[in-house]
């Protein structure tokens, strides 16, 4: 299967042209339509699970592959220093040939050979991220069918939805910066499309704001982030002379010492991540996101919780060498991970519209992940991912599931006791809930805490980042729940006329969502934390953690410190001048044991040593058995305590919540405006930003148009003019080349 | 029969074919007079193997560094000499008369035009056109030539119902066979000095006269050579026949015209400038500075020119003059770098501008006469949407934008500009093109923004071999545009084999 990893993105796209082409031309109904579609996902979902038990089954059997074509081809079995990977180049894009690089400082200015290639690349983490997003976006295919049905448009949905799934498999199978920057910006394209779908309808009633108004303002806002994307791109070419990710990581590792901290890093570490919050809807970028519900639902599922917005935070584990070696990028996007993290749940505490609720909840939680990215924890992010792509999903078609029956409204306060007529839509959204929430052994419990414990247990993680987290965490497990009260229990608040068509959804939904809540209580299971299996005394059974941390692991940090290490010690017995020597080494055996050990020469001998222990366990330490069972029912309490706050608000008495609601109408008034941030942003920045226009406007309009319009009519006029030689005269002509003739013969000769 | 072992004919195939076809296609015409169904059926399996074969031949050969095959072994004496760039340049021709011959019959059955004569006159001119970059000695130059202007002379005139169509055959014969003049004047005066009339000889004779007193009438031989293939590429000042004959020609014609002609002419500049006349600095210095003074002009004034222009086919018709100036400065490119990107911009151009004139070859009147102004293909989007997509495919491609053919294309030329030290040639491109953008996007918005003036849109019928002929265009726009590497690989070496 390796070989013919193009077909993935290529049956969608086939999809894609048939739908688009067939449908604009009315040769295809509605069910045709979906019939090549979702095949043509399921396709690729097929060879996205061919290519994973091909790889999984070792590489052994491609070397007589490569062995026969080794330019097409690289192989990778996968060592100490280097995961196992294939890749294959299909041909060659952009020749750009032989570049001079002006390189970090003048002594290295020196030519690369920058000679583009389409490459696909297949390792461990791609393999996950393409059996997700194969696997999730196929059954939202299959949603779509009962969902969609009968809307205008149909046709145009799915072929759109198949683009989205050609996009997004580029953007993970991409081998090199651009091939993944095209697949990026393709799955930005079709979110505009999606999110516009009904690009005449109001969805903001107060502020009157069409959908296709929200498609443009994530457009545009993604755009800001695309263009530090971008640069740190540019940057990172300028730097290494190379777009090829497994080359990138290799150049950076080797020389371990000299890239560690440079400024250089850093900032291309910190533009890539500007990039991420853009597409992964992160403080501040994170705007968009709540906005981008105004489409369909199974959008909000696919685009808007399980896969795109996620691309951030797989691009950071692809670009994991390069964060190891920018601890202060990896600083930043602990802390704004964080932030947005408890932030967003805040904003979703106070929603009743249920898409918002969610859309806040996917901002957060992809906040936990950009924090378990940024303290290192790059198994757990992506774990996190998976989970979350299963639960997020579920709990966006379930919400579908609910919108469609209930007249198509979104507002929570019009639900109430759903359960009675959908309960198979009321079982998996509870399921789901449960997950996300953290009831321990369900899915989320596993990847959400294993980022927390990491946040405080990793070298690169603090106190505070965890404090917040749990908070974030408890807040999480309230929203969630109030979510299930407002919407499947309790008295009905519908209007009577939707109340009399209420029902369950067609088989179509009910089965993709019966699928997606399996998947959110079990899928847990493949990375069990080490610390919750050595509880029960299983041991290490963490899959997920040997699959993948070969591809993320820090090797040439840990390399350096091990190595760098013994000359450090010597150092050290001089005194105190280790301590300011800003070793790596002895710096991250500080944040590692306890911060201020390092004070004097002998100590920081010790924290020598204990930092290459630390470095070589992968930038961990390990809690102790205590702190593990501390750490288990903490967590157990967070979901607890999101629980009982959400029963106690909204639960057993309708009256105190309605007694409640005054009381908290200041809390309640700036959480439901989501903080004014909109308005913020309206007034220091799009207001200037305006009034700015505004004056360019005049500027441009009298001065700029003036001078393009005057040298457009001037070319015109120039051209005007030339006409009038084209007499038409076959004299004339032969005038001129006989004088053409006489002006060549005399710049030749003269 | 004496003398046939010298004659290698495995070396001739690529022209030997379309020349005997096209006689063939002479004689059995008559016979076919009754079904043209068959006349266009062979006429098109013909071209198709006129492509075949000497892409076959490419495909044997590219795994060698270089291939060469003279028809004659006595040295000097070569009359066919046969090389990378030579079957490059007949698998362009092969192409353009494909996409030509696939749309023929259709528009000159509207025009009331159609007569079979005109098949075999396409097969000749491939011939002559392969003939003449297929060899080293100037008179077989000067015979390749001859046989397909004469060719395109007459299939300009094909409609001769048609004034324009007259005019328009009588103006590229009058002012052809001038130029002409200046191509036999230009040999005799080279072998005057230099003794030679094959380019090895003379780049050696050149290389060994120092700096003595034959040198004007050299360079003054050169100028005049250069002088007829200016004429035939459509460079500034010799341009003038150029609208003119484009939109008087037949459209089919006109497309075949403006790729095979272009591909020829500058297939065989490459080869005379470089094998003949570049072993001198001296000599070359000369002749950089000429090509980058019509480079200049052309670029320019062709692009202002088409600006203000409102039939499409005169706005093509200066586009391509526009074109040929971009190809001049891949010319003035050491040939190292240049030679790939002058066959690989006339492959996208053959792709490109072929397929914009198939689908203005669509457009006909009551009378099947051209309907070619901007108004009358405005609104095309509203009721032909495809035909629109692909007109549309063909103009991004001439501005330049990824991911067609005519972006690499025209990034290569500016590249290489640059790295050979043409920076103000490459600027002057840059603002030729933007200017070139303006009139390109003219059409676009014509297509798709405008909404529909003439009924004629209304009635316009796509045939299906002009679906066949716009989907080879439109998939050779995009490969060249996305997968450039799938031809600039096989074209890296062709340059360094015409060095002297």
């Amino acid at each position: 299967m390796l070989p013919y990893l193009i077909l993935i993105p290529l049956a969608p796209l086939t999809g894609f042209l048939l739908v688009g082409l067939l449908g604009s031309m009315g040769l295809i109904d509605d069910r045709w339509s979906h019939r090549i579609a979702v095949s043509a996902s399921a396709l690729a979902c097929i060879l996205s699970i061919g290519v994973a038990v091909d790889f999984s089954g070792g590489l052994d059997d491609c070397q007589t592959l490569v062995a026969a074509s080794p330019d097409a081809y690289e192989l990778v079995l996968g060592d100490e220093n280097e995961a196992a990977r294939f890749e294959v180049t299909y041909w060659e894009w952009l020749p750009l040939g032989e570049v001079s690089l002006r390189g970090w400082d003048e002594h290295h200015t020196r030519l690369a050979n920058l000679n583009v290639g389409w490459t696909f690349s297949v390792d461990a983490l791609t393999i996950i991220m393409l059996l997700v997003v194969s696997f999730v976006g196929t059954l939202i295919h299959i949603y779509s069918i009962g969902y969609m049905a009968g809307e205008a448009g149909y046709y145009r949905f799915f072929c759109y939805l198949n683009l989205f799934m050609t996009m997004m498999l580029t953007l993970v199978l991409g081998g090199n910066l651009l091939v993944m920057f095209v697949g990026w910006e393709g799955v930005g394209l079709c979110s505009y499309l999606l999110i516009g779908f009904y690009y005449d309808q109001v969805f903001d009633k107060e502020s009157g704001l069409t959908c296709a108004d929200a498609g443009r303002k994530a457009f545009i806002t993604n755009r800001i982030g695309d263009f530090g994307f971008l640069l740190g791109g540019l940057l990172l070419i300028v730097t290494f002379g190379s777009v090829d990710f497994s080359e990138i990581a290799g150049m950076i590792n080797a020389s371990s010492a000299f890239w560690y901290g440079t400024p250089l890093l850093t900032g291309i570490g910190i533009l890539l991540f500007v990039g991420a919050t853009g597409k992964s809807a992160q403080v501040p970028l994170y705007v968009w996101l709540p906005d981008a519900m105004a489409g369909p639902t199974p959008v909000s599922a696919l685009i808007h919780a399980a896969t795109m917005v996620t691309a951030g935070v797989y691009m950071l584990a692809r670009m994991s060498a390069l964060f190891w070696h920018a601890p202060g990028a990896m600083f930043v996007v602990a802390v704004v991970g964080c932030l947005t993290a408890v932030f967003a749940a805040t904003m979703g505490m106070a929603q009743y519209d249920i898409k918002k609720v969610l859309a806040y909840s996917t901002v957060s939680q992809l906040g936990f992940m950009f924090l378990g990215a940024g303290v290192g924890a790059f198994v757990a992010a992506i774990f996190h991912l998976m989970t979350h792509a299963f639960f997020k999903a579920c709990l966006f078609l379930g919400s579908g599931s609910v919108i469609a029956r209930a007249g198509h409204s979104n507002d929570m306060r019009l639900y109430g006791g759903l359960k009675k007529w959908m309960p198979i839509t009321f079982a998996t959204y509870l399921v789901a809930t449960l997950a996300i929430t953290g009831l321990p052994l369900l899915s989320g419990f596993m990847s959400k805490d294993e980022i927390l414990a990491r946040s405080l247990f990793s070298t690169r993680g603090f106190f505070w980042l965890w404090v917040f987290g749990v908070i974030g965490a408890v807040m999480t497990s309230f929203y969630m729940f109030r979510s299930v009260w407002m919407t499947f229990l309790g008295e009905n608040r519908s209007p009577e006329k939707v109340r009399e068509n209420l029902k369950e959804s067609p088989r179509t939904m009910t089965w993709v969502l019966v699928i997606l809540a399996t998947g959110a209580a079990f899928l847990g299971l493949l990375g069990i934390p080490g610390g919750v299996s050595n509880l029960v005394g299983l041991g290490d059974i963490n899959w997920l953690e040997h699959h993948l941390h070969p591809v993320v692991a820090a090797r040439g940090v840990v390399a350096m410190a091990s190595h760098g290490h013994a000359t450090e010690a010597g150092l050290a017995e001089h005194g105190p001048a280790v301590s300011e020597h800003g070793d790596v080494a002895a710096e991250h055996g500080a944040v590692g044991s306890e911060p201020g050990n390092v004070a004097a020469g002998h100590e920081g001998v010790r924290a020598g040593h204990q930092a290459e222990d630390v470095l070589r366990e992968g930038l961990s330490v390990h809690p102790t058995m205590g702190q593990e069972w501390a750490l288990f029912f903490l967590a157990a309490g967070v979901f607890a305590l999101g629980l009982l706050l959400a029963f106690w608000s909204y639960g057993n008495n309708a009256a105190r919540a309605k007694a409640l609601e005054p009381k908290l109408t200041y809390v309640r008034r700036l959480l439901y405006r989501k903080w004014f941030v909109d308005e913020i942003y309206d007034a220091l920045v799009l207001k200037p930003f305006w009034g700015l226009s505004r004056f360019f406007a005049g500027f441009d309009q009298r001065v700029v148009d003036g001078a393009v319009n005057f040298s457009a009519a001037a070319t015109e006029l120039t051209g005007q003019v030339m006409k009038l030689f084209q007499t038409g005269v076959v004299r004339h002509y032969a005038v001129w080349l006989l004088s053409g003739a006489v002006f060549l013969i005399w710049i030749m000769t003269k | 029969m004496p003398g046939l072992e010298l004659i290698n004919l495995r070396a001739m195939m690529p022209t030997l074919f379309p020349a005997v076809y096209g006689l063939l296609l002479l004689v059995f015409i008559p016979l076919l007079k009754h079904d043209r169904r068959w006349q266009w059926s062979c006429a098109v399996g013909g071209m198709f193997v006129s492509v075949l074969v000497p892409a076959t031949m490419l495909t044997q050969w590219t795994f060698g560094l270089e291939f060469i095959e003279t028809a004659a072994g006595v040295p000097g004496m070569a009359m066919v000499h046969l090389d990378q760039l030579a079957l490059w340049l007949d698998v362009i021709f092969g192409i353009a008369g494909l996409l030509a011959v696939l749309v023929m019959p259709a528009y000159l059955r509207r025009a009331g035009a159609y007569r079979p004569e005109i098949f075999p006159l396409l097969f000749f001119s491939v011939a002559g056109m392969s003939m003449m970059v297929s060899t080293e000695n100037l008179v077989m130059i000067f015979v390749g030539l001859e046989v397909f202007s004469i060719s395109l002379y007459v299939m300009c005139g094909l409609a001769r119902e048609r004034i324009v169509s007259v005019e328009a055959a009588l103006k590229y014969f009058l002012l052809g066979a001038f130029s002409a003049g200046f191509l036999v004047y230009g040999m005799a005066l080279v072998y005057g000095a230099t003794g030679h009339l094959d380019l090895p000889g003379i780049s050696a004779a050149i290389s060994g006269m120092g700096e003595i007193y034959s040198m004007p009438m050299l360079l003054t031989g050169a100028a005049m050579i250069l002088v007829t293939f200016a004429f035939k590429i459509g460079a500034v000042p010799f341009h003038f026949w150029v609208p003119d004959v484009y939109q008087g020609a037949p459209t089919p014609v006109t497309a075949f015209m403006a790729a095979g002609t272009k591909a020829a002419a500058f297939g065989i500049l490459l080869r005379i400038l470089h094998s003949g006349f570049g072993s001198s600095e001296d000599v070359s210095g000369r002749w950089l500075i000429a090509l980058s003074v019509l480079a200049v002009l052309t670029m320019l004034i062709g692009n202002l020119l088409a600006l203000v222009q409102d039939r499409l086919k005169r706005l093509l018709a200066f586009s391509s003059i526009a074109h040929a100036g971009y190809l001049l400065l891949a010319l003035i490119a050491p040939l190292e770098i240049g030679a790939k990107n002058v066959l690989f911009y006339l492959l996208a151009y053959t792709f490109m501008t072929v397929g914009a004139f198939i689908v203005l070859s669509l457009f006909q009147g009551e009378e099947g006469e051209d309907a070619d102004h901007i108004s009358q293909i405005a609104g095309l989007w509203k009721r032909r949407p495809i035909l629109s997509l692909a007109m549309g495919v063909f103009m991004f491609s001439l501005i330049g934008i990824p991911p067609m053919g005519g972006f690499t294309g025209k990034y290569m030329i500016f590249i290489a500009a640059i790295k050979s030290g043409h920076v103000l040639l490459a600027a002057v491109m840059g603002l030729a093109a933007v200017i070139g953008a303006a009139y390109y996007l003219r059409v676009i918005v014509a297509v798709f923004f405008k909404a529909p003036e003439a009924d004629l849109i209304e009635r316009i019928e796509v045939p299906g071999a002009a679906v066949i002929a716009l989907l080879i265009a439109v998939i050779g726009t995009f490969l060249l545009g996305i997968m450039p590497s799938l031809v600039l690989e096989p074209l890296a070496h062709v340059g360094t084999a015409l060095l002297p």
